[in-house]
């Protein structure tokens, strides 16, 4: 695993913003936190690039206790927040100029291709860029010198659609030789790429999984009936936004299987006319794992 | 990656640190245009804000230098590189120092050597004056921006921080009601001695607290700490251990341990009303204590009264009342030693205030009076002969004078420079050498016994002059060097130097304050 998230909490003062959370990143993959604001996909962040340090639990990044982050690791770690302060008064070609010793590895044709694919105005201040540029700026810095971890901390947050794109297109043309950690609520700019999720919620992950296991495990199922049911359902916990209109039963079955699908619904219910069991965008398993997630909590 | 480090700041900070360099040359220029008399007038104003711009613009760069990589808070770029933190500490302190305090050594060393310094006096002097101002004021800006994010906050904090201090001050002074022991008085360098010790201790901490773990919230703590024990030190400097400093570091002659100091007889102690007393006492009593002063072998020496700390103490060894002045009568601290080169030595009149409350109470009572005495010992050096028509004189320690008739062709004036530490006494005497006649000699001490120079003056070239009169200034009538004689004149300057700093003791015992 390239990171490893160990029962880590963080706590601010009296508020936990990260409770008891546990994540493995297996190398290659683009994974994703994902999770309401406040949700503690930051703060898990920031506790990887050791910016800020953690209350509890252990968290390995490239094999090294993250408190014990050094040069070398840094080295080999390419990041991009969307509140990245960059220095203001230095112009871009003077900025990536400077960074280059810093970095063994660092490509200067890659970094070219960049500026170009890119298209930063070497020449102006980071100061005067705007904030997609500034971002774009980040990226460029960040991918350079082909890091192995590639850690994003929302970083399409506040850009125009076309700025999203031309991360994304960037972003996508070096997954092949970099793991990606990204946390983002954009989850239509992310879908196309990821390859891992975790969701996180009030600073609890509710779970993580290889984004092609949840495409097949979550399903948005609609059953027509012979007749409307009668009475109370007894439905199973993985059964989500359970809604009964007339004869229509609908639900989000979060442990889909082909297989056995059949005989679980008809434990529940008799009288099946006909079954449609959808895949689920992201957006849609977010929004309703989130909300979900939600009234239980309210609930308790 | 240190070199590194510091091109990219040198990119990045080359307007702020030509405008700082530019405002310590263009300070120098102001002092060496206004010369030995601070001439012209107009240019005056300028002679005393530059010095304050000059120390803002260093403490300006420090910050602007440490806040292209601010240490608090998360979003910092350079804190997801590679960059090794001692190497930024180190590549700070070499920009600070070669683009901070490199154009103020220019300037300094411009200065003096304009004004005609020899070039070691001028090397020491600008060296003394970087050495001061790295300590002075770089070290505790460097510490300040360190634990803030940027210019505003490194304002508002320096702001509060000496709000802080003044109030602490303020408030202490107002509680004791005792001016601070070694204010006023020659060992007063020790204060930035210690204040500059304090800083440099604080930035030992915070520095690589900082650069190495970010422990900005702890830094700031003892920032905060450090200030309340600035005010501490400015108030709170000891005598007694000073003083002892003082004595182990600056010269002791085996003729001056000879030194006695013996209380007169009983019969001529004398007490009168006053309204006012040295120690801020309005409703006060005046007592006279003749002391008489001998050992003294060489009758050129002059002694100078350091501070004189007085206990009056009850029968049961309760101290009832003290205090400590650092004059004998009259605001003066200086006793020439003319007189007391003969065996019988000298009368010195040492005032005492009391107050009238403490009368009141004790005044009836048997009581012991203690007075320890801080006194120096300073003999003259080769005087420094100058004549009136505006030539330049100088001496080996640093010392430049000139003299001129004044713009009325009436009096002299005379103007002295020293990018070192002054003299701490010195006797000015108009002489006319071919008729033999001289004027009375004019004396004046401000005690500085700092074996080298330090602290912050508002000018790196100290000056200090005296309007020599050539007539009398209540009746006009001519002195013997009068107006006419004047311009054929010279005027012959004699510093001083410490010999000795001694401690000595006397007690009255079992005096009434009523019977005095």
């Amino acid at each position: 695993m390239i990171v490893e998230f160990r029962n880590v909490t963080k706590l601010y003062g009296r508020h936990c913003a990260l409770r008891d959370f546990s994540v493995n990143v297996p190398e290659g993959s683009a994974f994703a936190l994902v999770g309401t604001n406040g949700a503690g996909k930051t703060t898990a962040i920031k506790c990887l690039m050791n910016l800020i340090p953690l209350s509890h639990g252990r968290l390995s990044v490239l094999g090294t206790d993250s408190r014990l982050l050094s040069t070398r690791e840094f080295s080999r770690i390419g990041y991009v927040s969307e509140n990245q302060a960059l220095p203001r008064s230095i112009r871009v070609g003077d900025y990536l100029r400077y960074l280059r010793p810093f970095y063994s590895t660092w490509d200067i044709e890659l970094e070219q291709r960049l500026i170009r694919q890119l298209r930063l105005p070497e020449d102006r201040k980071i100061g005067e860029l705007s904030h997609g540029t500034r971002v774009k700026m980040a990226l460029a810095c960040a991918l350079s010198f082909r890091p192995v971890l590639l850690v994003l901390d929302e970083p399409f947050s506040g850009l125009d659609p076309l700025m999203r794109d031309e991360l994304t297109d960037t972003l996508m043309a070096q997954l092949e030789e970099t793991t990606v950690l990204l946390s983002s609520h954009e989850l239509s700019e992310i879908e196309t790429f990821i390859t891992h999720v975790a969701f996180l919620d009030a600073g609890r992950l509710l779970f993580q999984d290889p984004i092609a296991d949840l495409s097949d495990r979550l399903r948005e199922v609609r059953v027509t009936l012979t007749a409307a049911p009668v009475g109370a359902l007894q439905v199973p916990p993985e059964w989500l936004h359970v809604r009964v209109v007339g004869n229509v039963l609908s639900f989000v079955d979060t442990n889909f299987s082909d297989g056995s699908f059949g005989d679980r619904l008809s434990s529940v219910i008799s009288g099946v006319r006909e079954v449609d069991a959808q895949p689920m965008g992201l957006r849609h398993i977010f929004t309703t794992l989130a909300r979900a997630a939600q009234r239980q909590e309210s609930a308790l | 990656m240190i070199w590194h480090i510091f091109f990219k700041d040198c990119r990045v900070l080359w307007k702020i640190a030509a405008l700082a360099g530019a405002v310590h040359v263009v300070n120098s220029l102001v002092s060496i245009i206004l010369g030995p008399f601070m001439q012209p007038d107009q240019l005056q104003i300028l002679g005393y804000i530059f010095p304050y711009l000059s120390m803002l613009s260093l403490a300006a760069i420090v910050a602007a230098t440490v806040h292209q990589e601010p240490i608090p808070g998360t979003e910092q770029d350079w804190l997801v590189r590679p960059i090794v933190r001692s190497d930024l500490l180190a590549a700070k302190f070499l920009f600070i120092l070669l683009i901070g305090q490199g154009p103020l050594l220019f300037a300094d060393l411009l200065e003096c050597l304009a004004l005609g310094f020899h070039i070691s006096t001028s090397f020491e002097a600008a060296i003394a004056d970087g050495v001061s101002k790295f300590l002075l004021i770089t070290i505790p800006v460097f510490g300040i921006a360190t634990v803030t994010r940027n210019m505003t906050e490194t304002i508002v904090g320096g702001i509060g921080l000496v709000l802080v201090c003044a109030v602490g001050m303020l408030v202490t002074s107002l509680v004791i009601k005792i001016p601070a022991p070694i204010s006023g008085s020659g060992i007063e360098w020790l204060r930035s001695v210690v204040i500059a010790a304090l800083f440099a201790a604080t930035a030992s901490l915070v520095l690589p607290l900082q650069y190495l773990r970010r422990r900005t919230r702890l830094s700031r703590g003892i920032i905060a700490i450090s200030a309340a024990f600035f005010a501490f030190a400015w108030m709170f400097v000891p005598w007694t251990p000073s003083y002892a400093l003082q004595q182990h570091l600056g010269a002791q002659r085996s003729e001056s341990s000879s030194l006695e100091f013996r209380v007169a007889p009983r019969s001529e102690l004398t007490r009168s009303p006053a309204n006012t007393g040295s120690s801020g006492h309005f409703d006060a009593l005046q007592f006279m204590l003749p002391i008489r002063v001998t050992g003294v072998t060489d009758p050129r020496a002059i002694l100078l009264l350091d501070r004189a700390h007085f206990r009056l103490i009850d029968a049961d060894g309760l101290i009832l009342y003290e205090t400590s002045t650092h004059s004998f009568f009259e605001g003066r601290a200086r006793i020439d030693m003319t007189a007391a080169a003969n065996g019988e030595g000298l009368i010195a009149q040492q005032v005492l205030y009391i107050p009238r409350s403490v009368y009141v109470e004790a005044g009836d009572e048997p009581v012991n009076l203690q007075v320890n005495y801080a006194v120096t010992v300073l003999s003259p050096v080769t005087p420094l002969r100058v004549n009136v028509n505006g030539s330049v004189a100088k001496d080996s320690s640093g010392l430049s004078c000139i003299a001129r008739n004044d713009s009325k062709d009436a009096d002299v004036d005379l103007a002295c420079l020293t990018p070192l530490t002054p003299p701490s006494c010195v006797n000015v005497v108009l002489v006319h050498a071919p008729s033999g006649t001289h004027n009375a000699a004019l004396d004046a001490c401000r005690p500085n016994y700092s074996p080298f120079p330090f602290g912050l003056p508002i000018h790196l070239v100290r000056r200090f002059g005296a309007e020599i009169p050539t007539s009398d200034p209540m009746t006009r009538s001519p002195l013997p060097v009068g107006p006419l004689l004047a311009k054929a004149s010279d005027v012959v300057i004699t510093p001083y130097e410490t010999q000795a700093h001694i401690t000595r003791r006397i007690v009255v015992k079992n005096i009434r304050l009523s019977d005095w």
